[in-house]
Formats: structure tokens, sequence, C-alpha cells
């Protein structure tokens, strides 16, 4: 069964002077231990389409079902906090917080605090290859790839299989671009997370499991 | 083309543009119709001050005053050491004004008038002579050589006295004459007395036997050389004299600065004139009717200055005037019963003034209307003895007061609408132009060029401006009449004063309607000017689009050292403790703000309190006394005040401690019994029969009086008097003037009399009043006698040898006093508790009047309910008649200088502080709002991992809460530290400050936790 499942799903922007549908009754799966890649030109809606699985919006019409649940019957923080991790281009990490802290933070959402919480941050971090002496910086402190794999730890410590990385590399350079899709592809075929790409870089493709492209709101398998 | 994008642009954000508009229309409004009420009432002002004068009087409050004809040696002796450079140093004082007269004359001009010197003066040659049944002589006017009384062929009852006077002789007699009741001519030798001539060695007689015994010339002929001629010319110019009063400034002499004089014809003086030592001269209207002269005729006048003082002794016909010129009349006055023989001169004329002060004025200082309290105040200290200081502002101060405080107000109003219209305007250009600068990235890359863009954004913006710039001016000008209005009334209806019944409003007040007219260039300049600078600052925007931002070193935001995992467990308090403790300067700026907030509540809290507590202590500190005068506020004493409206003013409640006082005249009989215990036989004063009787009761009331009053302070002789010399018999002192008498009747004597007719302490003296009573032990009519013992003597201030005894003698004290132990002090019972007028109460008090009478209030607090009551009872004012023709005054001008100071201060607090913590609080929830959607991003990433809305808030709420409330702690302390209380308001305020933080974090928190997270993810600050 597949993990996330888009069926019918349209999304417009209503603006004063106009109504842009951006997606167009989009259909398809993804499921666990697979990498998929969503590809498409600056404004196709990739993004948008990232922010509706991700539990972040609700599309206009059409439903978004996490293990056959529509997530409009979820609470979305739960699902946000449970279910679907999300990493973002700007990595968006507490700027005052530890790496540590950061790490934790989704934790102890859900809960789990102190040393616990703590002892499996210190795991996540040597899980994305940063050494421990990151745990006590803060996030400035860090170049951007390390950010990013601190991003990619912190969706790790929510136990989702599910991530949704939305152009993770956009900030990097190549060979930190070529890493952190490493850790991701890794982490699906590997440990069977679910792992859903938003990029407009044209050189991963070569390396995902499956290839959507969007185009004029609609979704197409490449 | 770029004209029309510009104009489209303004369509297709409607919104925005319409809101501009109207802010900026409404901005220009308030700021239009503030410079206009500034404008306005600052004219208003200076209209005000060109048009009102002020004047401090000074003056000598001696036993004769208001008497403006006496010479007093004992002001003299007052002024030898006063410092009138202290009067010309006040910085607000224009000019001063010393008093300076002369005695003066103008052929031609005669007076009719009550204040002549001596009108009684007689200079005749009687014959016929007969002798009366009643001891005088009856005879005939045969020759006036001066008299305003007698004509020739009158009949006179002269009395002689012990002078023997024969039937057929003539006689040249020099001495008083008057009209009686029953309209005999009565006269009285006198003695003519002149220093001037009797320094020369002339005497005068005032009896000469001028009979010729001649059959068939002339029967009596009077002596050439007789001084007497010499005399009866002297009378003549004397009692025809008129007083020249020289001055720099005719407006501000008193009886012009409150309008009982005023120009009829012709004109004041000029400034040339004051300057140019010119012989110009303003008089009375009577005076030119009597000369048959207008404005522009001359006068011969003369000035009489001689080293005597006194008007009767400025002038001896032999040695003539000192002063002779020939003036011009630039002036004519109404006619006034007491100064139609006034001739006002410019000081400059050079006419000699006498050395001797002539009235009771010692000058006038004219002060800026502005400063009159000041120079009060600054005056205060000077004024001793009996000296006095009344201040005559024409009723500036109650005029220009409002205004003015209104005027503080309209000011600070106009300068925040200012300060509010640039920022305004700077947000206009900042969000018009500078957040369209990617349009002037674009138009430039597209080759459109600097000028187009600064076209295309100066259009759209300049005409938002224009339109609203003149819609703001022109409404301003359409209603600025109104708002000038309005403002005119509040001014009129506001008042910190209350300065009814006050010693500080005896002044007459003009009035003065402010001008509604403006010059619509006012309105024009500021609508000008508005729309320039919203161009302008468009301008300086779109240049600023120009400037490129150069891209520089990626700015480091957040913590610079490595810090430590924090152990607490989580939640929301745990994220906002680390934000505390790691968010830098932003951490401190909360608690910095708030501490500073603290301190600025608590300075407005406890200037508010300090003035509250000052004036609370000025009301209970201060006693208010009051007292009953005259309309032109002058006269203390020799009033007609029912005993009525006393009683019911002292048991209104509002007052204690009430002093009167009344009189009758009284003949001195003698000693009746000595200290010793000898028993002296005096015979009483019988009523003599006819004309006698009433000759006798004239002398009576025309001599000394017995003074009935419970406080000798308080009498119209001392008054005005910082001491009184006392001495009593042992075991009395002057409480004895309170006390009902029973067994024998005390009084206290001036020392004068004691010598005059050989009394000491102890003596018991009996005196005859004018009131006749039938005595059996006589069988006559005889004038009432009453023995009083003398306990007490003083030195008089007065001329003439008062006798003061207990009021209880002469008024039955228990009518109005009612049982009370002594006469002092509050009533035992007011109307409010039950009491009221008795019937015997009703028939008694209606026949008593009081010469004097004098209060205190009983609490201060209730001044101006008290000024209610006097006014709800009709009383009437200074210059202000009311239902009841007695005058009161409210010594209350100092007490209301201060507390208006303080009023005014407290008004300024009243209004201007609400609108401060109203800003307060509006800063507050600003800056708790920027300080939550500054940090977007963290709300953001919260949610976005799945962080509830109730975990959301509180984890930034509790920041908010935490470093507010510390800093308001924080400041709190402190403030308690150095300052030492605390007072409850203060702590309201913080309170409120507090409540107003937190809302604005709380509705700024919940309005972000409702949007939509990938709109907040993809917002832009």
């Amino acid at each position: 069964m597949s993990i996330l499942e888009l069926k019918n799903v349209c999304y417009s922007y209503s603006g004063k002077h106009q109504n842009v549908q951006v997606l167009k009754n989009i259909s398809c799966c993804f499921e666990k231990g697979k990498v998929y890649a969503i590809v498409g030109k600056s404004g196709s809606g990739k993004s948008t389409m990232l922010s509706l699985m991700a539990g972040l919006d609700i599309p206009t019409s059409g439903q978004v079902l996490y293990e056959g649940t529509p997530t409009s019957k979820m609470d979305l923080d739960r699902y946000r906090r449970e279910c679907a991790a999300v990493i973002y281009q700007s990595f968006r990490l507490f700027p005052l917080l530890t790496i540590s802290e950061n790490i934790t933070y989704p934790m102890e959402l859900r809960g789990f605090r102190g040393e616990q919480a703590r002892e499996k941050a210190r795991e996540l971090v040597r899980k994305v290859a940063l050494p421990e002496s990151v745990l006590d910086r803060f996030p400035n402190m860090l170049s951007g790839g390390e950010q990013q794999r601190v991003a990619i730890a912190r969706a790790l410590s929510m136990d989702s299989k599910l991530i949704l990385a939305d152009e993770p590399t956009g900030n990097l350079d190549e060979e930190n671009s070529k890493n952190i899709i490493d850790i991701l592809i890794n982490l699906a075929r590997q440990d069977n997370y679910c792992v859903i790409i938003v990029t407009h870089d044209l050189s991963v493709i070569p390396r995902m499991d499956v290839v959507f492209r969007l185009s004029g709101g609609e979704l197409k398998p490449v | 083309m770029v004209f029309r994008n510009s104009m489209l642009g303004l369509l297709r954000t409607k919104g925005k543009t319409v809101l501009f508009t109207l802010l900026i229309f409404a901005l220009t409004l308030s700021l239009c119709l503030g410079i206009n009420a500034w404008v306005s009432i600052e004219g208003f002002l200076e209209n005000l001050d060109e048009n009102y004068t002020t004047i401090g009087l000074i003056e000598y409050i001696g036993a004769d005053y208001p008497d403006d004809t006496v010479y007093d040696l004992s002001m003299t002796d007052a002024l030898k050491d006063f410092d009138f450079s202290a009067v010309t140093g006040f910085e607000g004082n224009v000019l001063w004004d010393g008093s300076s007269r002369t005695v003066g004359y103008i052929d031609g001009f005669t007076r009719t008038d009550s204040y002549v010197p001596n009108n009684g003066a007689s200079i005749l040659v009687v014959g016929s002579v007969t002798p009366t049944d009643e001891g005088y002589y009856s005879a005939i006017v045969h020759e006036v050589l001066y008299s305003n009384v007698a004509r020739e062929n009158t009949r006179i009852i002269i009395n002689a006295g012990d002078t023997e006077l024969q039937y057929g002789r003539y006689y040249l007699v020099y001495g008083s004459l008057y009209r009686t009741r029953s309209n005999f001519l009565h006269f009285s030798f006198d003695e003519y007395s002149n220093p001037i001539a009797e320094e020369k060695g002339i005497e005068f007689p005032f009896l000469l036997d001028i009979t010729t015994g001649s059959e068939s010339g002339p029967r009596y002929k009077i002596p050439e050389d007789c001084p007497l001629y010499e005399a009866a010319d002297t009378w003549k110019v004397i009692n025809n004299s008129v007083l020249i009063c020289a001055t720099v400034n005719i407006m501000a002499l008193f009886p012009f600065q409150q309008q009982e004089m005023y120009i009829v014809e012709g004109r004041v003086f000029s400034e040339d004139e004051y300057r140019n030592r010119s012989k110009v001269c303003i008089i009375s209207e009577t005076a030119a009717k009597r000369l048959g002269i207008g404005t522009g005729d001359s006068i011969q006048l003369s000035a009489a200055v001689s080293d005597y003082p006194g008007i009767e002794n400025s002038f001896w016909v032999e040695d003539g005037f000192q002063y002779s010129d020939t003036f011009t009349v630039v002036g004519i006055t109404n006619s006034t019963p007491d100064k139609d023989y006034y001739v006002f001169v410019p000081k400059s004329a050079g006419i000699p003034v006498s050395p001797y002060y002539i009235g009771y004025t010692v000058g006038q200082a004219v002060v800026k209307n502005s400063e009159a309290a000041a120079f009060y105040e600054y005056m205060a200290p000077l004024m001793t003895g009996r000296l006095n200081l009344t201040m005559y502002d024409q009723g500036y101060s109650s005029v220009a007061e409002p205004f003015g405080i209104i005027l503080r107000v309209i000011k600070i109003v106009t300068v925040v609408c200012g300060v509010m219209e640039t920022a305004m305007l700077v947000l206009f250009g900042f969000l018009f132009v500078y957040r369209q600068r990617e349009t002037s990235e674009i138009m430039l890359l597209l080759g459109s060029g600097r000028r187009r863009v600064c076209a295309y954004f100066l259009y759209g913006s300049g005409l938002i401006s224009l339109i609203a710039s003149a819609l703001g001016a022109a409404s301003g000008y359409y209603f600025h009449g109104r708002v000038v209005r309005f403002i005119s009334d509040i001014a009129k209806g506001y008042t910190t004063v209350d300065r009814r019944f006050s010693d500080g409003n005896l002044s007459v007040v003009k009035s003065m309607e402010i001008n509604l007219s403006v010059d619509p260039k006012l309105f024009i300049y500021a609508g000008t000017v508005i729309c320039l600078l919203a161009i302008l600052f468009c301008l300086i925007f779109t240049v600023m689009t120009f400037i490129r931002n150069k891209s520089g070193m990626r700015k480091i935001s957040g913590p610079r050292k490595a810090g430590r995992t924090s152990r607490l467990s989580g939640g929301s308090v745990k994220y906002a403790m680390l934000s505390i403790l790691r968010g830098g300067t932003r951490s401190t700026v909360i608690p910095v703000v708030a501490a500073a907030v603290v301190f600025f509540l608590g300075q407005m809290a406890n200037t508010s309190e300090n003035y509250r507590k000052q004036l609370s202590d000025i009301y209970e500190n201060t006693k208010i006394s009051g007292y009953f005068t005259d309309i032109n506020g002058k006269k203390v004493g020799n009033l007609l005040i029912e005993a009525v409206n006393i009683n019911n003013l002292y048991h209104s409640g509002y007052i204690t401690d009430l002093t009167v006082s009344l009189d009758i005249k009284y003949y001195y009989l003698g000693i009746s019994e000595y200290a010793d215990g000898t028993v002296q036989e005096l015979a009483p004063l019988f009523v003599p029969e006819g004309f006698a009787a009433e000759t006798l009761k004239n002398y009576i009331q025309r001599g000394p009086s017995l003074v009935g009053t419970n406080d000798i302070r308080s009498a119209p002789e001392f008054f005005y008097a910082e001491n009184i010399i006392m001495e009593f018999v042992e075991g009395f002192d002057e409480s004895f003037l309170e006390t009902a008498q029973e067994d024998a009747y005390y009084c206290m004597v001036p020392v004068s009399l004691m010598k005059e007719k050989g009394i000491a302490l102890g003596d018991t003296i009996r005196i005859a009043t004018d009131r006749e009573v039938y005595s059996e032990e006589y069988d006559a009519r005889i004038f009432y006698e009453v023995d009083l013992k003398v306990i007490g003597c003083f030195e008089k201030q007065g001329t003439q040898d008062l006798i003061y005894v207990p009021l209880s003698i002469m008024f039955p004290t228990e009518h109005i006093w009612g049982n009370k132990d002594g006469l002092k002090g509050p009533p035992s019972e007011t109307f409010d508790t039950g009491y009221t007028v008795t019937e015997e109460q009703k028939r008694y008090l209606p026949r008593f009047t009081f010469k004097s009478a004098g209060f205190k209030l009983v609490d201060t607090t209730k001044l101006n309910e008290f000024k209610d009551y006097l006014e709800e009872m009709g009383y009437s004012q200074v210059n202000r008649i009311g239902k009841i023709r007695e005058f009161v005054v409210l010594r209350d001008q100092r007490f209301n200088n201060i507390v208006n100071n303080i009023n005014q201060q407290m008004r300024y607090i009243d209004v201007l502080y609400p609108c401060l913590y109203a800003l307060i609080g509006i800063i507050a929830v600003i800056i708790s709002y920027l300080m939550t959607v500054s940090r977007k991003m963290e709300f953001a990433i919260m949610r976005g991992l799945g962080g509830t809305k109730i975990h959301t808030f509180f984890s930034f709420f509790t920041e908010q809460v935490i470093l507010c409330t510390a800093g308001c702690a924080f400041g709190l302390a402190i403030w308690r530290l150095l300052i030492g209380t605390l007072i409850p308001m203060h702590q309201l305020l913080v309170l409120g400050f507090l409540i107003c933080y937190y809302t604005g974090s709380a509705i700024s928190i919940t309005v972000m936790n409702g949007r939509v997270v990938s709109e907040i993810l993809s917002d832009k600050d």
C-alpha cells in the first residue's frame, strides 16, 4: 500500500485580480523504499504540491491520503508532527536553538524529552555524517551543507517514513548537493523511507526511482 | 505613456490610494485647523495685550483713605524707606508713574463740588447783631469778602462763645459758615491759619469791630491793611483750585484704566507730547463748560507749591503762583462728581510738583499683562505697614488665561500633527515608491531613463498628495470659523480660578471677541507645503531606488559562540527561556523599554500626585479672610451692612471669626470716677431749645465716635495696620471686646485723649451720645450718657479720638452669636444643622446696621462653594452690583495665584497624560506586534514541524510575558529604591501597560497562528 496518495488534487491561488489554477486533477501514489523526484519549471507548482503533501495547506479539491486516510480528516498538526517530515531549501532551523535542540524539538513535541531524546539526536547526527561536536553549536556556525544535514537529522527524528524535501540542494554547491542526495537515497533504499524530492535540478533525475514532471498543472511520469 | 502607467498603478491599488488620500487629507485638515487656531489665538492674545492695560496701584491706606485731597504725615513717614527702585527693577514693569500732584488754578474756573477744601470758610461783614435766647447772636451779612455760602443781606446765627457782640456795631468776622438741617446759616468763629503767611509774621483776627460810628458816611470801614483781604483772596484760589496730575501715561492712571474717566472729546496725549515738554492738558467736561471752552482752546494754568503740606497750605496770595503758563486743551473727559477739578498734564510739561503727597496714591506701575501675578508676588514683601498693592488688569487674566492654556494645548497638538504628517508623508514615499523599486529597476533595465522613472512615481504620488492636501486645506478654510468659535466658547466657560469676590478682581472688565476671519493664504501655504513635502519625499525615495544595493557579506544572525545544550525538559516554556537567554539584543530591548516606561509612568503619576498633594496642603494650610467694602472696593468702614444679612451669613456655615463694628458719636463729659475711687459730679448734657439743639447735635455729629466691636484689629481704623500699640490694666487684654458686659462697661481710649483730658488707666469716664432721653432726675431732656471704665489705651492711627467698647454694649450680640461663649469662632448652629431665625431676631435685627464687617472662611476647600453662596444670596462684588448692595471682598488673590499655577499644571496633566497613556498603550501593542511578526519564520518552522497552535502560542507569549514583566518589575524595584514610594496610581499605570503589551502580544501571535503555514513560509517581510 502506498504511503501517500494524491487523488484528483486541484489547487488554485485566488488573487484580487485573477484566479490561477496551479494543480489540475493530480493523481499519483508514493511508496516506501523509493525515491521520487518531482521536476518542473519554476512556477509550475512543485512547491505547492509538496505543501499539500506535507499538510502545510489543503487542496482546493481532491484528496491527499496518508496510508489511506485523507489528511483533510486528520489533525494536520499531528500529521506534520508524526507522519510527514519536511526538508526545506533554506534549511529552516531555529536560529537560537543548538543543533541538538533543533533535532530533539520534534521529539519533544511528541513527548520524548531528556537524555533519551539527546541520545537519539547524537545518533542521528552520526547518521547524517556529522561530528558530535556540532551538537552544541548554533545553525549560523554551520555551513549550508551541514545545516541541511541537520535538517535531515531533524526530519529523521520524527520517526516518520515519509520525507518530503523541497529543493533540498537549492542553496548548496555541487559537492554538498551530491552528499545530500546520497543521504536521501540511502534513507529510501536502505531504511525504507518514502522520499519525495521536489527539484528543478535535472542532474538528480538519473538517480531517482520515479520521476514526475509537473507542467501546466498536470503531473505526468517521466 | 508614463503618466498613463502611473495612473493605472494608482487605480489598481485602490485601497492604498484611497487610504493615503484620506490620511493625508485628515492630517492636512487637522494641521490647517491647528495652525489656524494657533494663529487666531495668538493674534487674539496680542490684541488683548495691546488693548488691555494692567496696573499695580500702590496706595497708602491711611486713616482718611480714600480721600484724594488730604495730606497724611504717616504716609510720608512710611514712604521714606520705600525702595522705589524695586518697583522699576521688576522685569515685567513697563513703566512706573509715581504720583505727581500739585495744587493748581485756572483763571475763571469755579468749583461747586463737595471736595472743596473748606467750603464753609467765610470772611464777612456782619451787622444788626442781636442776641438770641439760646445764647447766640443773630446778624445780617452786609458784605461778603469771601464765602461760598452766605450772600449779602442774609441772616446768620453766630455762635460767639465767650465773645460779646453788641447791637449796632459792625464786625468783620472770620469763621466757618454752614447751613443746618432747619436751613439756618450757622456761623462759628475760627482762626485763620496759613503757615506761609504766618512765617511772614502775619496775624489774622477772627473778629474786628469795624464800626465807624458815622451817621452820614459808611457805617463801617475795613482797614486797608487788614490781612483778611488777602485771606479772602487766598480762599478764592484755594477753594476753586484744581488738582494738577502730571503723568507719563494717562491711560494707566487708575480712573482711566478703570474707565471711571474717559475721553468724550478730543484725545489723550501723544507719545511726543509726553516726551517733549508740551503744554497740553486734559480737563473735565464740567470744567470745559464752566470755562466755555473746547478742545483746541487754551487756558491759563497756574501751580501753587509751598514748603508746607496740604492743599490749604499751598498758596498765599501775596506770594502768588510759582508757575503759570498757557496750556492747550487736547482732551475733555466725562464729568465725575469727585474729579471734575482734576487737570491732567504730561510730566514733561515741567509743572513743579508738590513735595508732599496729595491723597493716598503712591503711584502705579504699568506691568506686562501676563506678569500681574508675578508682580504682585514680587511686591508683596515690600507692602509693609499700610502700604497696599492692588492689581487692576481690566479682566485681562480672566480673558487671556483660558486662551493661553488652550493655545499651549493647540501648539502641542499642532506640532504632533505636523510630526505625524511628516511621518505619514515619509511612509507614503516609502510605500508608494521604495516598495516599488522593482518597478524602478525594470524601467531602468528597459532603458526608460531616470527622468521617466521619476516622472512615473511623481505623477502618481503627486496627484494623491495634491488632491489630499488641497481638499484638506479647503476643508480647513471652510471649517476654521466654526473651530475658532468652538474654542472661544470653551475658553469662555473655562477657568482655572474663580475670581468672583476676589481682591484680585477689583478691576472693571473689558471684553473682547476673537476675530474669526483669517487670511485664506494660510491654508494655501499649508496645503502647498504639505504637497511639496510629499513630492519631495517621493523624490528622495525614487533616488534611493537608483542606488543599487551592493551585495556584501551575508549577515550572520544568531549567537556568535557555541552554547550549551539545555537540559530543560522541553515544551513551550523551554523554548521561551532559551529564546530569552540566547536572544541577545532582542531580549534586552523589551525589558529596557518596559523599565523606561515604568520610570516615565512613575514620573507622570508622581507629578500628578505631587500636584494634588500640593493643592491639598495649600487648601489645608491657607486661611482666607473676607470683608465688606464699598462699590469701589476702597472703604472698609462707614458702610451700611444690615445685621440681618450678617446673621444669615454667619449661620450659613461657611464663615467663622465674624467681626463687626458699629459706632455712635459721643461727646466727652469728663471723669466720673477716678481709679482710686474718687467720684466726681458731672452735669449731664442738656438738650437745648430750638436751633441750638440742632447746632449741638451737628457739633456732636462732626465729633469722634464710640465704636462697638468684637475685635479692634478688624475695626476700620486698624484694618490695614500691622501693629497696634496697646496697654491694659492688669488682668485685661483686647479680648474684653468680645465678652458681654454685665456690671460695668469697659473701654479703650486713645493715648492722645488721655493726655488731653488727664485720663488714667482705671478711671471711669462719662460720655454723652446724640440720643435724647428724658431725665427724671433733672426733669429735662438730656443727651443719653454712659460711664465707661478705661481698662486699656492705644496709639491712635486715625485723626479722631475713637473710643472702643465691647460690641455687646451697642448691639445685643445674642441675636447673632446666640448663647455662644465669646464672639470668636464658628457659630454653634448653622442653617444646615437646624438654625432658624427667631421671631425676636426678626424684630430686632432689621433695626441695626454695621459700619464694618469681616470674617474668615471655615474651610478653604469650600471657597468656591462659598462664592456660589454669596452670588446666590445676591451679594455684590466690587464694580458689579448684585441684589444686595453690600460689597464683599475675599482676600484670596495670592491663594488663587498659587492654586491657579498648580491647577494649570494639573489641567495639562489631565488633558495630556491620558493622551500619553493611550499612546504608551498603543506603542506597547505595536511593539509586541512587531516583536511577534519579526519572528514569523520561527512560527512557520514550529507549525511546520507539527507544533500545535497552543504550543506555538505559549512558546512566544511566555517569552513576551517574562521579558515585559521582568522589565516592569525591575523598573518598579529601582523606582522604589530611588524614590521610596510606589503610589497606587503608578502601579495601576504599569499594570495597564502590561495588559496592553500582553494583549498586543496575544493578538499578534493568535493572528499569526491563524494563518496557513505555507503562507507564512512564503511570506516576505
